[in-house]
């Protein structure tokens, strides 16, 4: 079994589809964790055969699949994807502040900007309370799983305004954020469209 | 509701004359078919075969030309006319991006390098440009950005020194993030020849120039404006291919650059307001009966669409009256940008789990439509922009407002 936490760290950058497979491996449940909406997201690599599509550029495959029978399988993966989602954002947090220390604009890092440095502030202070969320708030249920997901996109999208163009470009953090954005809209979407 | 009757007056218009109007109904009506190309480009960013035969790229190409350049016959010159504003552009671009922007975006025309040329031109350069892009139905790129530096234009490292013998120029440095640079095979480029902002001037540059190379950066989305790098090492560069030559370097160089940014950027804004409104239509028709909650959030995003475009087309008119407010232009650029994003979102939300892996249209513009808040500068250049403005008492106007808007 992979270890997560040995994996994410500042100097090896493991892509985001190879954690999403260490984590379907630590939840036991045998094979892939599928959503309820029965849909098994995992790396292009785990899955060889799945059908090819867009997101197959980002190294992601999905497959048709049962939910797990498995009790307490399918909340384990959630609360598992969050915590990714977590850890990406501080990895992109880490990137952002670098990336922003080495730009220059009239002969300063746009670091040393009050306007960035509030942006970041904003941000540190938003991941700062996700991290902080008390259990029950956080991933007890679908509902609250899907609020943390939505917040922690909207953190995101933050965080890659102010990476500028570079943002936007699939060989930076922006991919690893689109998947871990198709990932909760797949496992974490408290279902039933909302009826 | 949802303006998914294609044809419908847009929800915050205000009243157009017949040619608008008419244009806004033309634009309506061909923009289905950039569907499918536009899935096919995300796939293959250089599938461009059959654009040149849409209906609306056919119109685009008209009506980004001169009128001297504009093939009689094909489409009324009403529709051309109307087109050739900036009002009107914004009313054809927001359409046709509904239908998808990254056709618009691949698709071969004068692009920002046409305004440069507008804004800078000598009659000679014009015609050269003009004459070489229609001959061969070229595409161009507008190169001004550079890595580690933006679009900060008053930091061009790029530079432009004598050729050797006195006949022309070389040109030599890095562009980064230009639109089309790799696929083009004109454009203008913004370089040094001198310190300080009137040492920059804008060349045109053949892409089968000696010491031209490039290369496509791969982006999450919007993969149609083939976003590319672009490197320069002693490129020759004619004498008379640098822009405005017969002007004052006051009156050349960047404020060509400024000028066509500032027209330009309104069809930023009116390709993600269609992107906007094509996500809040595409609820409508995949999800006809949404519960009242969703109701809710679809028609408040409506609202501040439509009040958006309103904006738009204000900021649009009094561009085509010459009135430029820099400020109120960057500001809706930013607006429209948000509220494409913002739609994505409700869109991926309200269409239920996986709606991401089953619905490809929607996971193509979910990342499409990103792009719109960096392109033509970055919402945070903006909002400094914006605060500018508001210390100068020239942003917020409290007199605006929109008559007889539609919706």
């Amino acid at each position: 079994m992979t270890d997560l936490t040995n994996i994410l760290t500042d100097d090896i950058v493991v892509p985001y589809p190879a954690l999403l497979d260490a984590l379907h491996e630590r939840c036991g449940t045998g094979g892939l964790t599928a959503s309820h909406a029965g849909y098994a997201l995992a790396s292009s690599a785990r899955l060889p055969g799945a059908t090819d599509g867009p997101l197959c550029r980002f190294g992601l495959a999905f497959e048709l699949a049962e939910p797990p029978i498995v009790p307490g399988a399918a909340d384990q993966f959630a609360e598992g994807l969050l915590g990714l989602h977590r850890d990406l954002l501080h990895r992109t947090l880490r990137h952002a502040i670098c990336h922003l220390e080495d730009r220059t604009s009239e002969g300063t890092s746009l670091l040393s900007r009050q306007l960035v440095q509030g942006q970041l502030a904003d941000i540190a202070m938003a991941l700062s309370v996700e991290d902080a969320m008390p259990p029950g708030r956080r991933d007890s249920d679908p509902s609250a799983r899907w609020r943390s997901h939505q917040r922690m996109v909207a953190v995101g999208r933050d965080l890659l305004r102010l990476l500028g163009a570079s943002g936007f470009l699939a060989d930076s953090p922006a991919a690893d954020l689109h998947l871990a954005e198709v990932a909760g809209n797949v496992y974490l979407h408290p279902g039933g469209r909302d009826d | 509701m949802t303006n998914s009757d294609l044809g419908a007056p847009l929800a915050g218009v205000g009243a157009v004359d017949d040619s608008l109007g008419a244009l806004d109904r033309f634009c309506a009506e061909v923009a289905s078919d950039f569907r499918r190309p536009g899935m096919a480009l995300d796939r293959d960013p250089d599938d461009t075969g059959g654009l040149a035969d849409l209906p609306g790229v056919a119109f685009l190409w008209l009506a980004m030309l001169p009128r001297a350049y504009q093939a009689a016959g094909e489409f009324p010159i009403r529709l051309l006319n109307a087109a050739g504003t900036i009002q009107g552009s914004v009313i054809m671009i927001e359409r046709l991006s509904h239908g998808d922007p990254n056709v618009i975006l691949a698709a071969p025309g004068p692009s920002l390098s046409g305004q440069v040329i507008r804004a800078l031109a000598s009659d000679a350069q014009a015609d050269w440009f003009w004459e070489r892009i229609t001959r061969r139905r070229e595409c161009t790129f507008f190169g001004l950005t550079e890595p580690g530096k933006g679009s900060a234009a008053g930091e061009l490292t790029c530079t432009l020194s004598p050729a050797p013998g006195g006949d022309g120029w070389l040109l030599n440095g890095e562009k980064r993030y230009i639109g089309n640079g790799a696929r083009a095979q004109v454009g203008v480029v913004f370089s040094r020849r001198a310190p300080g902002p009137w040492g920059v001037e804008a060349v045109l540059v053949d892409t089968g120039a000696p010491g031209f190379s490039a290369g496509l950066l791969p982006t999450v989305g919007l993969r149609g404006t083939r976003i590319s790098w672009l490197r320069f090492e002693d490129v020759p560069i004619r004498a008379d291919h640098l822009l405005g030559a017969h002007l004052t370097p006051t009156r050349r160089g960047l404020r060509g650059a400024l000028q066509a940014l500032y027209r330009f950027r309104p069809g930023i804004a009116a390709m993600a307001l269609g992107c906007a409104q094509a996500a809040c239509d595409h609820v409508g028709v995949q999800r006809p009966m949404l519960p009242k909650a969703g109701q809710l959030r679809m028609s408040d995003l409506l609202d501040r669409i439509a009040a958006v475009r309103c904006t738009m087309h204000q900021v649009a008119a009094d561009i085509d009256h010459g009135l430029v407010n820099s400020h109120r232009i960057g500001a809706v650029k930013v607006e429209a940008a948000r509220l494409a994003e913002e739609a994505t979102l409700l869109a991926a939300d309200l269409l239920g789990p996986a709606s991401l892996v089953e619905d490809r249209w929607l996971e193509k513009t979910y990342r499409d439509v990103r792009a719109f808040e960096l392109m033509e500068g970055t919402t945070n250049l903006h909002r400094i922009s914006v605060f500018q403005g508001l210390r100068k008492g020239t942003f917020l106007n409290s007199g605006d407002h929109c008559v007889g808007a539609a919706g």
